[in-house]
């Protein structure tokens, strides 16, 4: 025998061999083939036995972490894995006006507190018996109960899908159920509320704006209402380096060279500087390359236009993403800047002019 | 059926066949007659023989019986190849009962194996190997093990710690607290034995027609 990966089983269309009503079935009977630990089993017959809240239950898995708290809060890409709080909320309007009953799952607690005392949701978090638990165990809790439900609204996170294969279901997302522009409405009247509850973290709602940037299939603010959306990103998790970065961006299109400039050039100059460090992530996704891949063709064409401090931002990106010839010219550009203080900073970030 | 087979496993003329009809041979003991030997194509057949007939996923550590079949004869590994392993290195006796021997497939018999085989001849089995969150671990799993089941083939699982900037973002912690012992006994891939650059790709064009056929007659 021999290895092959899921992954490359997983690029023929299998729903198509197999027949979309056959998959479900299978993939639950695997999953019920998982020899779990003795605590893990535990958590799963938990899951199992515990009462749902009465009536017609509909998941809403929200997810947040690494995306709306870690890492990824810096990317563009992964922002359809999770729910925005002010979808959530719409949601569980909406899914309380046709008689059924919302229920959450996340891991925002301050977030679901609010969305069940406030606005009438249920909470995973509160089904179950589970003190003791570990991480472990409630996760598992978590997607065997997600499993048990008969709809599930969610991003696409590995974690809802595989709720959504033990319930022989498909995840219906958010850009299934609201069309970009109604759910830029949405999000906009929810951040401009100035009742917001505290509980709603900022991350949260710098997340929200650049969920709409995401549903959009925007990269940068083109009109006016992604530009207010970014305003209130960056008022909100004024620390983002990335939404500094997309502000910048967006300046440089809509002909505001100097302010982009400005921007970058302060991002560049401080000290220990996180616009640097993110010009240089080199982790990519297939689809969408590095954090900044989406950004760099346009920048480049602002650079080859004259300005500095975008030539010096792709100087900086080519180069450690190895585009040697790009990064080349970049640094030609570069070469003809007469501005000292442009000088200095690009001789102390590149190290092809270091010397 | 041998020697078709095995022609089939190891086209090098003028050899004899090392698979012998059980119940017309009697197996000897098997230990390392020459200090130094060489691997061999033939070697190599003999083991992949008894790792498809005995439905052994070829990895470094694989167990692999003398004993075999093929439709429904008895085989055995012929004495002078058993020894020619052990020789060469290939495999080292795992258990060493005469006639029912196994051999534990070493890390560069493995290499091997893998450089000297058809690759056409080998079947896939499914690893699902993931490195973020929980769900998507599983959901992988799930999808490995169910086209294992449809294919009739191996499942095999890589658990890698999580990527340290996802920590304290997911719950994943080793797998031993996640499976049950004799779970991971059948499946577990410990990280540092699994290399990526020795897997054949599934993109190949053979492999991928072979898994499309078999979903097809699943359906």
């Amino acid at each position: 025998m021999i290895s092959v990966q899921t992954r490359h089983v997983l690029n023929p269309p299998i729903k198509q061999l197999l027949g979309v009503e056959s998959v479900g079935p299978r993939m639950a009977e695997a999953f019920a083939g998982i020899g779990f630990s003795a605590p893990m089993e535990d958590a799963r017959a938990m899951a199992a036995g515990v009462a749902l809240p009465a009536g017609d239950v509909t998941a809403i898995h929200l997810r947040a972490s690494d995306i709306v708290y870690g890492p990824y809060s810096k990317r563009q890409f992964f922002g359809h894995k999770v729910i925005p709080y002010p979808l959530a909320i719409d949601l569980i309007a909406r899914l309380r006006a046709g008689g059924t009953t919302p229920l959450l799952f996340g891991e925002d607690a301050d977030l679901l507190a609010h969305l069940r005392d406030e606005h009438g949701a249920y909470c995973a978090d509160d089904i179950g018996d589970r003190a003791g638990f570990s991480p472990n165990q409630n996760a598992l809790f978590d997607i065997c109960l997600l499993g048990r439900c008969g709809r599930i609204i969610g991003g696409r996170s590995g974690f809802c899908q595989l709720g959504a294969r033990i319930a022989r279901i498909e995840v219906e997302t958010p850009e299934s159920l609201y069309e970009a522009d109604e759910a830029g409405g949405i999000i906009e009247r929810h951040l401009s509320d100035p009742d917001a509850s505290p509980l709603i973290s900022g991350k949260q709602k710098a997340f929200a704006a650049r969920y709409a940037f995401v549903l959009a299939g925007e990269t940068i603010a083109r009109d006016e209402r992604f530009w207010r959306l970014l305003e209130l990103a960056r008022e909100n998790d004024p620390e983002n380096v990335f939404l500094q970065f997309v502000h910048a961006c967006s300046l440089y299109e809509a002909g505001k060279a100097s302010e982009a400039e400005t921007m970058l050039s302060d991002g560049l100059s401080a000290g220990i500087s996180t616009l640097y460090f993110l010009l240089r992530t080199t982790d990519k996704t297939v689809q969408w390359g590095t954090p900044c891949a989406p950004y760099m063709d346009a920048l480049a064409a602002q650079a080859r236009a004259g300005h500095p401090v975008a030539a010096l931002c792709c100087a900086i990106h080519f180069t450690a993403t190895r585009q040697d010839d790009r990064a080349e010219r970049m640094v030609a550009i570069l070469g003809r800047v007469s501005d000292p203080e442009i000088r200095r900073v690009a001789a102390r970030l590149l190290p092809q002019l270091s010397s | 059926v041998a020697e078709d087979w095995f022609a089939a496993l190891c086209p090098v003329p003028g050899k004899s066949v090392p698979l012998k009809y059980l119940p017309e041979f009697k197996p000897e003991k098997l230990y390392a007659n020459r200090e130094k030997l060489s691997m061999s194509a033939r070697q190599a057949a003999a083991l992949a023989a008894s790792a498809i007939s005995n439905r052994v996923v070829l990895e470094p550590g694989a167990i692999l019986p003398r004993r075999l079949s093929r439709k429904g004869f008895q085989f055995t590994m012929e004495n002078g190849v058993g020894r020619d392993i052990l020789s060469s290195g290939m495999a080292t006796l795992s258990s060493d009962q005469t006639g029912a021997e196994e051999f534990g497939l070493t890390s560069t018999g493995f290499d091997y194996l893998l450089d000297s085989l058809d690759q056409n001849i080998l079947e896939p089995v499914f690893i699902a190997h993931r490195n973020d969150g929980l769900g998507a671990r599983l959901g992988a799993m799930v999808s490995a093990m169910m086209l294992a089941e449809l294919t009739d083939v191996g499942f095999r699982l890589v658990w890698p710690q999580i990527r340290r900037s996802m920590n304290g973002f997911h719950p994943v912690t080793d797998a031993g607290e996640i499976f049950a012992g004799d779970f991971l006994q059948a499946h577990l891939i410990a990280q540092e034995d699994f290399d990526e650059s020795r897997l054949v790709a599934f993109d190949d064009e053979v492999a991928r027609h072979r898994v499309r056929d078999a979903l097809r007659r699943a359906r």
